[in-house]
């Protein structure tokens, strides 16, 4: 349970205030239920509290409005709002004593990890596009359909029978492009989709050739449920992916809200307002990149126990993946297998026998809210966070538009900020040690910020943005986040210990910096949160800083934060001692360097 | 506070869903009792299907296709069954390629669906028939003992529950089979991959673990026999509780099923005992003294396994792994009062 601001006294709202009336968001996760109470302080709306706690459908009870409620009446201790009334309904509207509320809004990460087709037509190309906007919801099982597999219809009604996909996306077709092999596809699909039980029939998205759209509804929409979106690949080199993004996520809420108990009623308390917990990440992290003049991008990283999700968008262009196979909980068992199981015990700061590592993942694959209780269990965590991430962000690389500011060494292209949410980023018991686990996870190069969501903000807003994006504007820039500051990482060919960069930061009040970095380094400069700096950089052996190419140096407005100005000339890829021994010492050396 | 939970019970009445994977037929009524090896459902699993193109391979235009028709859609029709036919000057027909059921007619074409592998649905849970899920199975009401686990393999079997002695995670079993071979054996904590294999050279039914080391969870995952692993991986003491149970029903026919714990729709991996009615006063007093209200099991280093009481006093503290987070505090059996994130609690409940 979170206080974050003083509740505010009991109040009265005029009619015209109406429109800036409180706003509550529901986030019912896989296994944590979390409630947000936003409202009008002094003029400006705030995070007022949040509270979270165990998602009410984990054996036996499977109605997640009973965590709900729990949570609900958590948070109106603290706020000092009522917002349940006595027979457990949610006060709505808000009332003329103050309680209760009039905008609701929730997000949904719960439920089996859907099966979904990606048809189209050729695989390299609407394929591919489909299979993007697949994965940017929580997909499970994903299977293909290319038009020489559609050539055999039987073998198709065959694929669809054994995988009983709960989405069929049906793509192909360029703009003005090819029609009659893109509803011999639907057609065939339609027909497969036919021949399974009624309650049993998936959705299918229509996210081809535009010309098509009127032809098929005119012959499919009364036998079928069919949503529409514009073409994902209207060329054959633009994916465009945003609409059907919106869509599909439509598709989602719509499924978990029919499928999971008690979710009904709080679409019902929403007015519809459900989103799959990944989009509305999507959406507050594409609206900071529409907010942003430079080049590089936004990225949002979230890592829970069911899945792991990238958000990164550039121009107002998303690139959403949400990979269920890299989550910190019920899939981590695959972590056991062969290679798998060194790589990320690399990633172990200190000596911890193989066997507790191994229990610690099939305990935590059947337990995954637990929370790490010792030291070990925590270095466990560490290790497979880094891990996970370096992963995913391989993954979601393919989903990204190809022509990307980036560097030949890194795998993560430009991006500013960094977004990182969830627990396992602020359970760290220093903000060091956040950081430190980020850097090493995600190797950014150039120059970058760091915020932290301790509370799952973002996709709070993100979801609160579709009815009030004030709201989602104001809080963005409150207490609800901690910028830790900004990292600067260069990267070149240099020898260990040679210096690669000259820096001297000069701050607002003209107090100045120097630091000489030496390659395979972490630095660390102080910057209060709030304040900036000027930093004249002076990259030395053609290192390269991001500000234009290799030698190329100049001044940067850095922004401080909790962590100060990191300068990280660790090298990308950041490569890890073999021996263990000096892989602890240099972990020690790395956070030392960082204040602990 | 909600907490997940677990349930270790002498005597309950349980409801379990039992379906097929694909529709079927389903071959009991409601209110029908049922016994453990009772087919209760049949259908095809992974049917493969035949599209006859009837208009091209007649001749005909798409819109005629129904008048040349001898089936409708539902029909079973053997191989060479006329399934369409021309009469007149050219005779044409079209015959089925294969044993089949019609599933679908649709304008010009006909498709079919070939007899395939039918599967048999058993009961397994020995009870009454309370719910009817169209084409798809059951819902079975079975009253007797329940331990519920939390690692399974997603098996299920039927046999005769055998407690092997405790050697320290060692079997003591010899090594040729001596007619285990129907049985579920238990073994409190299996130490070694020797262990397990001597275990499945008796060629059981299934096998339940108290708790099994983490290297064999790989190994055991891929088994063809069912495996439940009721506390945990690493080696766990198992309580009175639940010994208690699994001693007083040694030798009795019991349900295995390991199907792993799922979130939606909330299962758990477990161990069905079935028992008459008659007995269920007998373990009531003896269940409230080991599991009062209120009864956790741990979930974290160092305490892994072991068991007490939550009190509902919450506080805000840091843990020794350094994380600042909400706990309860738990008397531990022994006395001992503890700090414990309520996410790391698993409340044991035996209703």
């Amino acid at each position: 349970m979170t206080s974050l601001s003083t509740p505010p006294e009991k109040k009265y709202y005029p009619a015209k205030m109406v429109s800036a009336s409180p706003l509550l968001v529901i986030s019912v996760g896989e296994w944590k239920t979390q409630v947000m109470l936003f409202d009008l302080v002094e003029n400006r709306y705030r995070l007022l509290g949040q509270t979270s706690v165990i998602t009410s459908t984990m054996h036996p009870t499977d109605d997640i409005s009973i965590s709900v409620r729990d949570a609900i009446k958590q948070l109106q201790k603290i706020v000092a709002h009522p917002l349940i009334n006595k027979k457990g309904g949610l006060i709505q509207p808000l009332q003329e004593d103050g309680s209760g509320v009039d905008q609701v809004v929730a997000t949904i990460a719960k439920g089996h990890p859907l099966k979904i087709i990606a048809a189209g037509l050729l695989r390299e190309v609407s394929v591919t596009s489909a299979i993007h906007l697949a994965r940017s919801v929580e997909c499970g099982e994903l299977d293909c359909i290319d038009l020489n597999q559609a050539n055999n219809q039987a073998s198709v009604i065959d694929q669809i029978h054994k995988t009983r996909p709960d989405i069929i996306i049906v793509a192909g077709g360029t703009k003005h492009g090819a029609r009659g092999p893109v509803f011999h596809l639907f057609e065939t699909v339609a027909l497969a989709c036919q021949l399974l039980p009624e309650a049993e029939r998936p959705i299918v998205l229509f996210a081809g050739n535009q010309d098509l759209q009127e032809i098929i509804q005119a012959k499919f929409d009364d036998e079928l449920e069919i949503h529409y979106t514009l073409n994902i690949r209207p060329t054959l080199d633009q994916e465009q992916l945003n609409n059907a993004q919106r869509e599909i996520s439509h598709i989602v809420s719509k499924i978990r809200c029919e499928q999971i108990p008690g979710m009904q009623e709080i679409e019902k308390w929403t007015n519809g307002h459900v989103v799959p917990k990944s989009y509305a990440m999507g959406n507050i992290i594409q609206f900071l990149s529409k907010a942003r003049s430079h080049e590089k991008g936004v990225m949002g990283i979230e890592v829970s126990s069911s899945s792991t999700t990238i958000a990164t968008a550039y121009k107002g262009n998303l690139a959403l993946g949400v990979y269920p196979e890299l989550g910190l909980g019920a899939n981590l068992s695959h972590l056991l297998i062969g290679d798998t199981f060194l790589k990320f015990t690399r990633w172990l700061p200190f000596e911890i026998p193989s066997d507790v590592v191994q229990a610690y993942i099939l305990n935590k694959h059947n337990h995954p809210t637990s929370i790490p209780y010792t030291p070990e269990e925590l270095a466990i965590e560490g290790a497979l966070t880094r891990y996970l991430m370096q992963t995913a962000i391989l993954e979601a690389r393919s989903a990204m538009p190809t022509k990307l500011p980036t560097n030949i060494n890194s795998y993560l292209p430009l991006v500013e900020p960094v977004l990182a949410i969830g627990d396992v980023f602020t359970h760290p018991p220093t903000l060091a040690q956040s950081l430190l686990l980020l850097l090493d996870g995600l190797q950014p190069v150039g120059a970058t910020t760091f915020v932290l969501d301790p509370y799952n903000t973002a996709a709070a807003l993100g979801a609160a943005a579709e009815i009030n994006p004030t709201l989602s504007i104001q809080v963005l820039n409150s207490n609800a986040f901690i910028h830790l500051g900004t990292v600067i990482s260069p990267i070149g060919g240099a020898k260990e210990g040679a210096p690669i960069l000259r820096a001297t930061m000069v701050d607002e009040d003209g107090y100045e910096l120097q630091a000489e970095v030496e390659q395979g380094s972490i630095e660390w400069l102080p910057l209060a949160t709030g304040k900036s700096a000027q930093m004249h950089m002076y990259p030395l052996h053609k290192s390269d800083i991001g500000m234009g190419g290799p030698g190329i140096g100049g001044t940067l407005r850095v922004k401080g934060g909790a962590m100060g100005v990191v300068i990280d000339a660790r090298g990308r890829p950041l490569t890890l001692p073999s021996n263990a021994e000096q892989r602890y010492l240099i972990f020690q050396e790395w956070l030392s360097a960082l204040g602990g | 506070m909600y907490l997940p939970k677990i349930q270790i019970s002498s005597f309950t009445t349980i409801r379990r869903e039992r379906t097929l994977h694909l529709p079927g037929k389903v071959i009991v009524r409601k209110g029908q009792c049922v016994k453990s090896s009772d087919i209760i459902a049949e259908g095809v699993n992974h049917p493969e299907h035949i599209i006859l193109d009837i208009a091209s391979m007649l001749g005909i235009n798409a819109e005629e296709t129904e008048i040349y028709l001898n089936y409708e859609k539902g029909s079973w029709v053997e191989e060479g069954d006329l399934i369409a036919s021309k009469q007149g000057f050219t005779k044409r027909g079209v015959r089925a390629p294969c044993d089949g059921q019609i599933v679908l007619i649709k304008k010009n074409l006909v498709i079919l669906e070939k007899s395939g592998k039918i599967e048999n649905l058993i009961a397994a849970y020995p009870g009454e028939v309370v719910e009817w899920i169209n084409q798809k199975g059951v819902i079975i009401q079975a009253k007797g003992a329940l331990l519920q686990g939390v690692w399974g393999n997603g098996k299920i079997a039927i046999g005769k529950l055998q407690v092997l002695p405790d050697n320290g995670g060692k079997s003591s079993l010899p090594i040729k089979n001596t007619g285990f071979h129907n049985d579920i054996l238990f073994l409190p904590y299996c130490s070694n991959r020797f262990t397990y294999e001597q275990m499945l050279e008796q060629s059981p039914k299934g096998i339940i673990f108290g708790s099994l080391a983490p290297e064999l969870a790989p190994t055991v995952k891929r088994s063809e026999v069912p495996v439940l692993c009721l506390i945990g991986f690493g080696k766990f003491e198992l309580d009175e509780g639940l010994t208690g149970i699994i001693s007083r029903n040694n030798g009795l026919a019991v349900v295995l099923n390991t199907g792993s714990q799922n979130t939606f729709p909330a299962t758990r991996p477990e161990l069905f005992i079935p028992l008459p009615e008659s007995e269920e006063d007998t373990f009531r007093e003896a269940e409230t003294a080991h599991y009062p209200s209120h009864k956790v099991r741990i979930l974290n280093n160092p305490y892994y396994g072991w068991h007490g009481s939550y009190l509902e006093n919450q506080a805000i503290t840091r843990l020794p792994s350094g994380i600042r987070t909400e706990t309860v505090k738990v008397r531990l059996e022994n006395g001992e009062m503890i700090d414990i994130p309520p996410e790391n609690l698993l409340a044991i409940t035996s209703r």
